[in-house]
């Protein structure tokens, strides 16, 4: 994958094709590591134990960024652990995708007027899926990682893109 | 198999009174006990806090080997520290208060009486900006470590805006 990345100028058949297969691959094996931070992380093992299971769609935590597709940042970053949280990040391979859930993962929350923390965890890395609630229910967050799933199915690998054509887009929902 | 009964004694905010201003009133330490709530508070002086604490922990009869908290409070004028010890042997548990100065407030380190005491000092060093003197490891504990100001006094503004991240700087 190395090899062909970037190496057509266009969409066509083959591209089509072979960009359809991979995501399909991609996206029903998103491997998400074991991130809890506060409050919204007993949500999230709620959601991920056995009532309401997360391995019905491939997804299995591994203890090691370097392992895994996907982060979920579920909890309030404060101006101390932010460094960490970007550096967790920084050692993860590509292609990477990150969960902000909760609200003050998105903007702060109930804390946003605090003196420690910052505002939305993407001030310091980039965000793909957002999940609101206080904390959002297990089928709220269930809904996020679908919409995870549709941005998987958007991208493509062997086509080649320039800076203005992003086709890693940030929906919201 | 050794059944062992366990006979529990209420315990008695005199007793621990009366233990405790016997054994001060030896070394001319001056306690002044109220009580609120149930809860028995004893204000002493300053300079006398690391005295006082030693006689509390190295006394057998009295034996307060365990600390459960330091909180401070700001009252605009003066500020008050509060140590709340506990002693496992007799079931008894005291709170001290020590009034401080509003703007330069010193006070001894009692690390080296108990070292439960470390995170405690470090803590109320960086939110109330009290100088503890004779403290082994003074780095900010729970912020970051460059805001002006000392965040849980009374004068500490806080703002609805929204502000840019900028990340801490590091320490050795």
């Amino acid at each position: 994958m190395g090899y062909l990345e970037g190496k057509f100028k266009k969409p066509n058949i083959i591209t089509v094709s072979y960009d359809k297969l991979m995501n399909a691959a991609r996206s029903r094996s998103l491997w998400y590591l074991t991130f809890g931070v506060a409050c919204c992380a007993i949500e999230f093992m709620a959601a991920a134990a056995s009532h309401y299971d997360f391995e019905r769609y491939g997804m299995f935590f591994r203890a090691s960024p370097r392992q895994v597709d996907m982060i979920i940042i579920s909890g309030t970053i404060t101006r101390k652990y932010a460094p960490v949280v970007k550096r967790i990040y920084e050692q993860m391979a590509e292609p990477k995708y990150v969960v902000a859930m909760g609200s003050c993962a998105i903007t702060g929350g109930p804390f946003y007027d605090s003196y420690s923390v910052v505002q939305g965890v993407d001030k310091v890395i980039p965000v793909d899926v957002y999940v609101q609630g206080c904390p959002p229910r297990p089928e709220a967050l269930y809904k996020g990682l679908l919409e995870l799933k549709n941005v998987v199915n958007r991208q493509t690998i062997v086509v080649k893109q320039s800076r203005k054509t992003e086709f890693k887009s940030k929906p919201k929902i | 198999m050794e059944i062992i009964n366990y006979e529990y004694k209420k315990v008695e905010n005199q007793d621990v009174i009366s233990a405790v201003d016997k054994k001060a009133k030896e070394i001319s330490i001056e306690t002044n006990f109220s009580q609120f709530r149930n809860q028995l508070f004893c204000e002493i002086a300053g300079k006398d806090i690391r005295k006082f604490c030693e006689l509390l922990n190295k006394n057998p009869e009295l034996s307060f080997e365990y600390i459960k908290c330091i909180t401070a409070v700001d009252y605009i004028e003066w500020l008050e520290m509060i140590y709340c010890l506990y002693s496992f042997k007799n079931n008894w548990s005291v709170n001290i208060k020590v009034k401080l100065d509003g703007q330069k407030p010193v006070v001894d380190s009692i690390t080296s009486v108990y070292r439960g005491a470390d995170w405690y000092e470090r803590e109320m060093a960086e939110m109330f900006g009290i100088d503890i003197v004779g403290h082994p490891n003074l780095k900010p504990l729970l912020l970051a470590g460059d805001e002006d100001g000392h965040p849980l006094r009374k004068d500490f503004e806080i703002k609805w805006e929204e502000r840019e991240y900028i990340p801490p700087r590091k320490f050795e």
